[in-house]
């Protein structure tokens, strides 16, 4: 299937690296790498964009295209080089250090990035290796949940294929729940502008509720089928479906560019 | 009331995911109405009632989507096409009856002259354009935003496996607005080869629009004005309205019509109807496919015709479809929630009045269907020949109850 690189790159700028922030929050080891930088750490891609990463006191925040200048970064000349970076290849971006002090804020940044890939690049180890920790798997859903709605604002925007998005979905919250309490995001759409969102939204258009935090999982990792779910109500949709429709598609096309064995 | 389970649809549901795509796709999917309150399979129908694999019986108002218009298993309908299927049904020729189905559909309306056959609305529609380009030397087509008019490239509301190419000479117009129209045929004075058009609006998940009075006389003057042809898709209203096509109840006058659903009563066929004018046209346009001469569809669709005719059953439709609403909207007052119902009695949308997002509508339409009478919460429904006063009294009363949970719900 034909993927264009730029939209790697935004998705892995965008819908993957934000997730260091969830990282943080959870996990210790995680934790324990920022706590041990102060300060802010920028990525950016010619074209693209940037994402910052600003370490606080142990916690992190990520805001896109801060402005500014953060106090040490990596710049990519290109898409096909950060996504090498993010696919555990060789790749070698241009380092701004303004400042000889600010080097080692890069090694945070690889330690944060490669625990991150520890977690959310096999899940599945992951979640072994917790002994099946359901605190963890409900971060890994979490996570999951999190990057697609991210990932599909960036595919609505940039992915060709997905050109007919903004013109043909409504207007609408689109909420995606795990019952019981578990995992909630959300997507915020107006004249085909899509923002996602974490947690509850107040009245939502759409709502997509899976039953529980298992069969989040096996659906997510791709063994259960969806439709199968619907049918025998693991999964049930209501609201104004057309929403739903039209963000499934792009999540199947998230499935391509962050799968793409699967 | 007893509520209806549906163990058996889901137990075969489950099997059928792993071997269909989708486990059943298009517009009887699951996902389009409120799984767990609505049988996924049906094993056998009756009149205007059909019977899922749980052993449930349902009041149909539905009807197949549309193709059930006289009945399931009407006797004259299935005689005729008995008759035909010990004759012969896909053969090397075409079997007499086509002529004589052909001749039935010319004499039944003021603007056929000729009339070709397939097997579904897509077939026609998408061959209609053709025709309308042949004739015209033209490429482009208007047709009006949120209509549908079948599953083919150019029309489909799906997404995938479309190319750009695909609907580079569809141009978008809105229905009711003439000026919306009238631009298009002006920046394109000499591109359109014809606007397709269902007799009225019929968006999916949205209300129905009845044409306004100037409508089709702005269009069809359009279209003589700028030298294209007007189509209509009547694949979803056809024989619900008028016989002679549904855009004559609109006072509309068509160059080419295309039916499918009602026509067969259940047999798979579709046609195109069209002027003198056009038929050079329609002869130089390839038409074919391997089971689109079925002389037994053909049959039944001859039969259907002559039954709607001698049994007046457009008038019949409206009658039930008329007490079916005015008792839901009477139920709905009762029960202090507006409903809205738009589109002619027999094919209505109900809704919610002041709902976008279905909701109420969704749970509604479950307990209905739950307690034996199908309704779809998102698409219109059909009312058919075969309900009877007493199909809409029982259906009442299951509404009744629905309303009751609908209120216990929303409040």
């Amino acid at each position: 299937m034909k993927l264009n690189p730029a939209v790697l790159a935004r998705l892995n700028l965008f819908a993957v690296v934000p997730r260091m922030v969830e990282l943080v929050e959870f996990d210790q080891q995680a934790r324990s790498i920022a706590s041990t930088c102060s300060g802010s750490i920028e990525l950016s891609a010619r074209g693209l964009g940037s994402v910052r990463l600003v370490f606080r006191n142990g916690s992190l925040d990520v805001i896109r295209d801060a402005g500014g200048s953060a106090d040490t970064g990596l710049w990519f000349p290109g898409p096909e080089l950060l996504n090498k970076l993010f696919a555990g290849e060789k790749a070698i971006p241009v380092p701004y250090v303004w400042k000889p002090w600010n080097l080692p804020k890069l090694v945070v940044f690889q330690k944060l990035a490669e625990r991150l890939d520890a977690m959310l690049g096999d899940p599945e180890k992951a979640l072994a290796d917790s002994g099946d920790d359901p605190k963890t798997k409900e971060f890994l859903v979490r996570c999951m949940l999190y990057t697609a709605l991210a990932g599909v604002k960036e595919l609505v925007e940039y992915d060709e294929k997905l050109a007919w998005f903004s013109k043909s979905t409504p207007d609408g919250t689109f909420l995606i729940q795990v019952a019981g309490d578990g995992p909630q995001a959300h997507l915020f759409i107006r004249n085909g502008v899509v923002t996602p969102g974490k947690g509850p939204v107040a009245n939502p258009s759409t709502t997509l509720e899976i039953k529980n935090l298992d069969i989040a999982w096996e659906l997510l990792q791709g063994r259960i089928d969806a439709m199968g779910a619907l049918g025998s109500c693991d999964i049930r949709m209501t609201g104004f479906l057309p929403i739903a429709d039209n963000v499934n598609v792009a999540m199947d096309r998230l499935g391509a560019y962050l799968q793409p064995s699967a | 009331m007893d509520t209806y389970s549906f163990d058996a649809s889901q137990e075969l549901f489950s099997r059928a995911v792993k071997v269909i795509p989708n486990g059943i796709y298009g517009h009887t999917s699951p996902a389009l109405t409120v799984p767990g309150s609505y049988p996924y399979y049906a094993v056998r129908a009756e009149g205007a009632h059909y019977w899922d694999m749980d052993g449930n019986r349902y009041i149909d108002w539905m009807c197949a989507y549309g193709p059930m218009a006289l009945g399931y298993n009407h006797p004259k309908v299935e005689e005729a096409a008995t008759r035909q299927r010990e004759l012969g049904d896909t053969l090397n020729h075409p079997a007499p009856v086509m002529v004589k189905l052909a001749e039935k559909m010319v004499e039944i309306s003021d603007t056929a002259d000729w009339a070709v056959f397939g097997k579904n609305g897509s077939d026609m529609t998408s061959w209609s354009l053709q025709v309308a380009r042949e004739h015209t030397g033209r490429d482009k087509i208007i047709m009006c935003k949120g209509a549908y008019h079948g599953a083919h490239a150019w029309c489909t509301p799906g997404h995938g496996g479309l190319t750009q190419a695909d609907r580079i000479n569809v141009l978008l117009g809105e229905y009711n607005n003439l000026q919306s129209i009238k631009t298009l045929f002006e920046n394109n004075p000499d591109d359109v080869a014809a606007i397709i058009l269902t007799p009225f609006h019929h968006p999916a998940f949205g209300d129905m629009v009845m044409p306004e009075e100037s409508w089709y006389p702005g269009i069809r003057k359009l279209c003589d004005e700028y030298g294209a042809l007007l189509i209509i898709d009547d694949v979803r209203a056809g024989f619900r309205l008028h016989m002679g096509g549904s855009v004559e109840y609109f006072n509309g006058k068509a160059d080419l019509i295309c039916y499918s659903k009602a026509l067969g009563n259940c047999y798979p066929i579709s046609a195109c109807t069209g002027r003198q004018a056009y038929m050079s046209a329609a002869s130089k346009v390839f038409l074919t496919g391997s089971f689109w001469g079925s002389a037994v569809s053909m049959a039944a669709a001859l039969a259907a015709l002559n039954v709607m005719e001698e049994e007046g059953s457009i008038e019949k439709m409206l009658h039930i479809g008329t007490l079916l609403q005015n008792g839901l909207k009477e139920l709905g007052d009762a029960h202090g929630m507006k409903l809205r119902i738009t589109g002619p009695p027999s094919i209505p949308f109900v809704s919610f009045a002041d709902e976008t997002d279905f909701r109420r509508n969704q749970l509604f339409c479950a307990e209905v269907t739950k307690r034996g009478a199908f309704f779809h919460p998102h698409h219109n429904w059909f009312v058919s020949s075969a309900h009877t006063e007493d199909d809409v009294k029982k259906t009442l009363v299951m509404a009744d109850e629905a309303m009751k949970e609908v209120k216990k719900h929303f409040g």
